[in-house]
């Protein structure tokens, strides 16, 4: 006897999976919200995108920023823009994440729980993001500076910093919850018990092993 | 070896050494980027002006160690008893200042700073002042 982990047979419903996904993207972001441009929502817009498609492309990204702007706000940890900002600026950011998701469904049926198809979505998610970040720093320019040329190089100019962690948060992040969410997709919730392992080919096991580590 | 070739298990090493580097690389880029904090010095004969729509605080410190404009608006509000409120900003570990005097940033006015009447281009506890600084801190459309 050995304990082995197992997994459900039960699959996971679409609506349950896409659930799931508002949860851990709009609780990231409200926790991670001091860390700007560390979040979870890139990436769960990304796996929605990539595993769920359909109205989920724009269910997953648009509740969970929509949940989390007013847990931030009503939290008080957003940053004091005024009103026409904040609605310009949020109209940018939704957009962006909406895009991100978008980008996803190009890797619909394509993604298995394998390193290949991690770091496949890994580097999608990295340029989404710089695509994200570009387009917001567009908003921010829009709602925040003067349409002067000197206005646009001075947002641009603020952008590299954040681009910068925004990168590290997509490093992180989308190996981490994205292998999570793709293992979920392909096997069901994964459950510990004690039973007898059946004898399984070398490389099942290890595909396996390497979903779980 | 090709990549083809390689065992899962050793595909996923290389992933994860791929994302550690790719991690600690940006993270040395931005820490170079940020800078390092100012440290404290004694500075002679500053003064820090605030001026508000309708209002204006002003401060002459003969000498103090607050080197810093962020510092210096931090000891004139102690000085004339009002508030400021600011947030620390993650990725740049800098200061950014929220209000001054019950006055929040917001439709399309906010808070910022001049030395010597030039426009502050890095979070206020970045910019370093000297002696005889002339440091402004107004309520305003943003000028770049």
């Amino acid at each position: 006897m050995r304990m082995i982990p197992s997994v459900k047979t039960k699959d996971f419903n679409k609506m349950g999976f896409a659930l799931a996904l508002i949860l851990v993207g709009a609780i990231g972001r409200v926790l991670l919200s001091n860390y700007a441009n560390f979040e979870t929502v890139l990436v769960v817009s990304l796996v929605a995108g990539t595993l769920l498609g359909k109205i989920y492309v724009l269910i997953v990204p648009i509740v969970t920023m929509a949940i989390s702007d007013a847990a931030i706000y009503l939290l008080g940890l957003g940053l004091g823009f005024g009103i026409g900002a904040l609605i310009g600026i949020t109209v940018f950011t939704w957009t962006g994440f909406l895009f991100v998701s978008f980008m996803g469904t190009r890797l619909k049926g394509k993604v298995i729980c394998v390193t290949k198809s991690i770091a496949l979505v890994t580097g999608v998610g990295i340029v989404a993001t710089l695509i994200y970040d570009v387009w917001t720093t567009i908003g921010f320019w829009y709602f925040l500076y003067p349409h002067t040329l000197g206005g646009l190089s001075w947002a641009f100019g603020q952008l590299t910093p954040f681009a910068i962690y925004h990168l590290m948060s997509s490093l992180i992040f989308i190996p981490l919850i994205g292998t999570i969410f793709i293992y979920v997709h392909e096997h069901g919730i994964p459950s510990l018990h004690i039973s007898p392992i059946a004898k399984k080919s070398d490389d099942d096991q290890e595909a396996r092993e390497v979903c779980l580590a | 070896m090709k990549l083809k070739e390689m065992r899962e298990r050793n595909k996923a090493i290389l992933f994860g050494i791929v994302i550690v580097v790719g991690v600690f690389g940006l993270a040395y880029l931005g820490n170079l980027i940020t800078g390092e904090p100012v440290l404290r010095s004694e500075v002679k004969n500053v003064h820090i002006s605030i001026v508000g729509d309708n209002w204006a605080i002003d401060c002459t410190m003969e000498t103090t160690m607050n080197n810093t404009v962020y510092r210096l608006l931090g000891e004139c509000s102690e000085v004339h008893g009002f508030e400021v409120k600011s947030t620390i900003w993650q990725p740049y570990d800098a200061v950014f200042v929220d209000s001054i005097n019950d006055v929040e940033n917001g439709d399309g006015k906010w808070w910022q700073y001049y030395v010597n009447g030039k426009y502050g281009e890095v979070s206020s506890d970045r910019k370093e002042i000297s002696d005889n600084d002339f440091v402004e801190w107004i309520y305003e459309v943003p000028r770049i």
